[in-house]
């Protein structure tokens, strides 16, 4: 790198979501065995049914191994040095009217922008997010679900999965494992074992979702792993939009999120997940930080659904993840849509699995990763034709970026292909941010940090398209933090 | 007053030594056209006056407005009011004309504690700027320079001219590769800029460009020196005899 | 030690001139075939199929006349300088058939050899390395001649300023695996004209270590997979030091229930700028029930470097189809016409006439077309 580059290291921008709550909490000790796990149920009051799934799951658990294959690096996880369930200690009966919650938590939101209260967000007073129906979950437990009632007039169902059990049970027991069973890798196993809470959202036949709904994930307690579980049930000819957001304080030692999210979209209907993810990513000499593990997918069950992820992950210091969708249905549609930044000592495995099955699908699959620091950034796909997807037909383009020469880009498409009526094309480019172009930013006045994130941000344009707006203008400010210090 | 005073400037790049003695005086009001063979330093030249990285400036002195740059970064130079029409202008896929425009603008008036352009009328502008210089405004969307032809691309060096209103123009063959039309488009735009207040330095290798530029001053710059000074009757001489006369 | 699922059938000396101790060796062997990465190498084709044939015994190639500043010896005892460097991990199975065959062929050459060096394989050969003094300018032809199973390992060093032209054309109807390995020096240059058809099953393992700056490969392929056929092409290409350049381009022809692997890795290492990588590879499925796994894969650690691949699995595009129909051309001409054109542009060097013979093309009379 030339003398000019160089020249632009700065100190690395505070994460600001990176301060501790003040929350007394009641935490388990660490360590799992069958009591834990029954343990968390008798918490939640949950039925025999679900009592049973999870010790199945726990018993599949106990069997299994850690996988080794991603190209991540990182010292074993001591599962028996983590807590398995942490709840703000007021909140652990359930969720309550805001008026009664702790208001060091109410003010947690408050500093990341999340609009609890619903006056406000109609107001539009905390401007991340104006309305929008925002579940909100402090370690283990949801702490607020907003909007529910104006989603109810719509027929939606929109709360923590732990309400569900006892409201839907029948929704519940259909699908939960039916997209992610328990036995499909050592992390979903896990979650199913001990997950503790996340979101349920049913959207009844032929209904528009009036408003996005969003849940925001912040673990806040120490060496406890978040495990929160999603599912999310589209009804034939719906169409809903769903926001995942994910803030960590800054701590030494690492914490595991292993989550599972489950979508279902039956006939003609659509989901869109958009994830931004900024967990703490550690320090710049790799300490600390977040390890974000997490099985997400999707199946379009019926013809002429369609599911689609955007991601935009700058965060964690490992994140291994793979969107993915099944294509069951006939003319059903798969999108992935990520930009994944890593810099300082991040590592990123993630891309996404397109599995086509039903006639006539079709996927598109755009990343575009960036790689900064002493980072390592891989693009893992895999686009699966079995011999019965007559007519599929996929498009992948993976781009990476590469800002420095100590970091490292990668990609590995697996391109599976049983069906020769298919048509699939794959393209990847590799660059770098040219020491040309930054001099000609730099000649129009443009400083050197705004001319890289101006750059980088038009690298990811094909992808923030797809988002969301609120998400959209959070991700490219997210995007320019998470540079700074980067050039160089 | 003196816009531009280069000073006995030896500079190198690559470990090769280009510059060897260079000195020029610009003042405000004047065209000043640097002429020469290949290799004798021109792009250099353009190069050091902007702070292009990787080119060092080992003995003399640059001053802009009295101000010694030498140690300025490319940007505050910009920010001073040194704009330097690339050569081979590059291409910025990704980020919009539109929005490279407004972000330097933007710089420029934030750096000189001017207030910033309302958006609206900076898109009437720009516009009507890209008309004026035969370039079609929906370029203002595309990429910066994205499938530009090069006489397009030049021309967007000249919109860029037009719009930040420096007060040192350094133009770097600016009409290389150009067709006729597009160079009386260029020089017309250029002519457009030029007034009491503001300076050029116009590095050209052909006398053809300073027919639609009249210069105030022509010189010859070969093997890192300027040789010659003269009026522009000098371009026409060199026409004739070439730059082997000189040296 | 791991479980070994896959073993040597039975365990041979390996040759004197490469280790003095056996069972290192062959713990290490083991080792590097039941490794994780070696076993993704792995995943489409059994490897066991290709460790059984290694038992059987070589059979001498045809040398044709060796050209003017090519030599050639065989090499069974020690010697002092062993004549090839590598680890076991980057070739496990080529290693192995060090073992099997203990002994291999040296060729040395030379200067500007002004006929090319032909070798007609006549079933399993024994191991050979080919090396380029600095300078040298060789052109290669590899032919196979008898439809039995067979296997050849072939391990190729460039000097500094050498070139090599490469042309291999692999149509024996039986179960082949083909290793290759190639190290380049300064401004050494690599070009492989690869051609294939008829296998049973046919694996080639290929890789290209392009070591100090100014090395450049170029790696064209054309094959020709037949009904119910396998064939598995890994390649690697390593780029070590800066300014090097690789192109790839691997066209793949895939008839009615034939199976084809491709994984095309890239591998940038760190410190190493200016590097322009290209792949393509573009598989057209020409029947129903057809597999095509296809896995460009890039694994890069500089920033200040040009890397793009491409992998496409399509059928004719029906608008070329119903162009040629649209002038006259029956159905089944327009297909076979369109399915040469695509094998045509992979089908480069010295023995293209040849492959086009073989891939059931016709050639032009007019050699400027």
């Amino acid at each position: 790198m030339s003398q000019s580059v160089d020249d632009l290291v700065k100190s690395n921008a505070d994460y600001q979501a990176g301060f501790i709550s003040n929350i007394e909490s009641d935490t388990i000790p660490p360590g799992l065995d069958e009591s834990v796990v029954r343990f968390i149920s008798a918490k939640k009051g949950e039925p025999d049914w679900l009592t049973e799934w999870r010790l199945q799951a726990y018993t599949k658990w106990r069997k299994m191994t850690a996988p080794e294959w991603a190209h991540v690096h990182f010292p074993a996880v001591d599962f028996e040095a983590i807590s398995y369930y942490s709840a703000p200690k007021d909140m652990s009966d359930g969720p309550k009217s805001l008026a009664e919650v702790d208001p060091e938590l109410l003010r947690t939101y408050e500093k990341l922008g999340i609009p609890l209260h619903e006056q406000e967000a109609l107001a539009g007073v905390i401007q991340s997010r104006p309305n929008v129906a925002v579940d909100a979950v402090f370690d283990s437990v949801s702490i607020a679900t907003t909007f529910k009632d104006k989603l109810a007039e719509a027929g939606v169902v929109f709360c923590p999965i732990s309400e569900a059990v006892h409201s839907h049970p029948e929704l519940v027991q259909k699908y939960l494992g039916s997209v992610v069973p328990q036995s499909d890798n050592f992390y979903a196993a896990l979650n199913s074992a001990v997950f503790s809470d996340g979101s349920f959202v049913y959207i009844p036949k032929g209904v528009r979702c009036p408003m996005e709904l969003s849940t925001y994930f912040r673990i806040n307690e120490r060496n406890t792993g978040q495990f929160e579980r999603t599912l999310i049930i589209a009804d034939e000819g719906s169409h809903v939009s769903y926001l995942e957001g994910c803030t960590a304080p800054m701590r030494d030692e690492n914490q595991l999120h292993a989550a599972v999210v489950e979508l279902v979209a039956l006939g003609d209907a659509q989901i869109k997940y958009s994830t931004v993810q900024n967990w703490y990513p550690g320090d710049e000499n790799g300490k600390g930080g977040i390890y974000n593990f997490v099985t997400k997918r999707g199946v379009c069950a019926g013809a002429r659904s369609k599911i689609s992820w955007t991601q935009v992950e700058t965060g964690s210091a490992i994140t291994w993840k793979y969107p993915s969708v099944v294509l069951r249905g006939d003319h059903s549609v798969g999108e992935f849509y990520s930009v994944a930044l890593t810099n300082n000592r991040q590592q990123a495995d993630t891309g996404t699995k397109m599995i086509h099955m039903g006639k006539d699908t079709r996927s598109t699959i755009i990343s575009k990763g960036i790689s900064t620091g002493h980072s390592e950034n891989s693009y893992r796909g895999l686009v699966r034709i079995s011999p019965s997807a007559s007519g599929a037909r996929n498009f992948t383009q993976c781009d990476s970026l590469l800002i420095g020469d100590t970091c490292g880009a990668h990609t590995f498409p697996y391109i599976e292909n049983s069906n020769t009526k298919a048509i699939v094309e794959h393209e990847a480019t590799t660059s770098k941010v040219s020491e040309d172009q930054l001099f000609a930013c730099q000649q129009r006045g443009i400083d050197p940090e705004k001319a890289v994130s101006m750059i980088v941000n038009g690298f990811c344009k094909e992808v923030f398209k797809e988002l969301p707006m609120e998400f959209a203008v959070e991700a490219g400010k997210l995007l320019e933090v998470s540079l700074e210090g980067a050039v160089g | 007053m003196s816009l531009l005073s280069v000073k006995n400037v030896t500079a190198k790049v690559a470990e090769q030594n280009i510059l060897k003695g260079l000195n020029l005086e610009v003042n405000a009001g004047e065209v000043h056209a640097i002429m020469g063979p290949n290799g004798s330093g021109k792009s250099t030249l353009a190069n050091i006056l902007a702070g292009k990285p990787g080119y060092e400036v080992t003995s003399g002195s640059v001053e802009f407005e009295g101000q010694d740059i030498s140690d300025w970064e490319p940007h505050e130079r910009a920010h001073a009011g040194i704009f330097l029409a690339f050569q081979y202008p590059v291409e910025i896929p990704g980020v919009s004309n539109m929005e490279f425009l407004k972000a330097s603008l933007d710089a420029n008036a934030f750096a000189n504690k001017r207030e910033q352009t309302n958006a609206a009328q900076f898109i009437k502008h720009a516009r009507a700027l890209a008309e004026s210089l035969d370039l079609n405004p929906d370029f203002l969307k595309r990429g910066v320079n994205e499938g530009f032809s090069g006489g397009e691309k030049k021309r967007n060096e000249i919109l860029q001219l037009l719009l930040l209103q420096p007060r040192l123009a350094v133009l770097d063959e600016t009409d290389s590769g150009l067709d006729i039309d597009a160079l009386q488009v260029v020089a017309e735009g250029v002519n457009r800029f030029r007034n009491k207040d503001n300076g050029v330095v116009l590095i050209t290798h052909y006398q053809r460009l300073l027919d639609y530029i009249v210069p105030d001053y022509v010189h010859v710059l070969a093997d890192g020196k300027i040789v010659q000074s003269g009026d522009k009757s000098l371009a026409l001489e060199l026409e004739k005899k070439g730059y082997a006369w000189l040296t | 030690m791991a479980h070994l699922d896959l073993e040597l059938a039975s365990k041979p000396e390996p040759p004197r001139w490469l280790s003095d101790n056996s069972d290192q060796f062959h713990e290490a062997v083991n080792l590097a075939l039941n490794s994780k990465v070696h076993r993704e190498r792995w995943k489409y084709t059994k490897t066991q199929p290709i460790l059984d044939m290694l038992e059987a015994p070589a059979v001498l190639p045809n040398w044709h006349t060796l050209p003017a500043g090519v030599v050639l010896r065989e090499i069974t005892q020690d010697l002092q300088d062993p004549p090839l460097q590598y680890q076991v991990d980057d070739a496990p199975e080529a290693s192995s058939a060090l073992c099997y065959h203990n002994k291999l062929t040296l060729i040395e050459a030379s200067g500007n050899p002004t006929q090319p060096l032909v070798i007609e394989h006549r079933g399993h050969s024994a191991p050979i390395v080919l090396k380029l003094a600095a300078n040298t300018h060789l052109e290669l032809h590899e032919i196979y001649t008898d439809n039995v199973d067979q296997h050849q390992t072939l391990w190729i060093e460039l000097g500094p300023g050498s070139s090599l032209n490469h042309a291999r054309n692999s149509f024996v109807q039986a179960k082949h695996w083909q290793f290759l390995r190639a190290t380049l020096a300064r401004n050494a240059s690599y070009a492989l004209h690869n051609h294939s058809c008829g296998a049973q099953l046919r694996r080639q393992d290929i890789q290209i270590l392009c070591n100090e700056p100014g090395a450049s490969a170029t790696l064209i392929s054309a094959s020709q997979v037949g009904i119910g056929q396998h064939l598995d092409q890994q390649i690697t290409l390593e780029h070590r030091a800066a300014h090097t350049s690789s192109e790839q381009v691997f066209h793949n022809i895939v008839e009615d229930k034939a199976k084809v692997t491709f994984n095309g890795r890239i591998h940038i290492h760190q410190h190493c700028p200016k590097v322009a990588a290209t792949l393509q590879n573009r598989n057209l499925a020409m029947g129903d029930n057809a597999t095509i796994n296809t896995k460009p894969e890039l694994e890069i650690y500089t920033d200040d470097v040009t890397c793009a691949h491409g992998a496409t699995v399509g059928q004719l595009d029906p608008h070329h189809v119903f162009y040629c129909a649209s002038r006259g051309i029956p159905l089944a001409e327009a297909r076979a016409l369109l399915a040469q054109a695509f094998l045509n542009t992979a089908t480069t060097g010295p023995l293209a006439q040849q492959a086009l013979g073989e891939f059931g093309i016709p050639q032009s009379d007019n050699a400027d077309v």
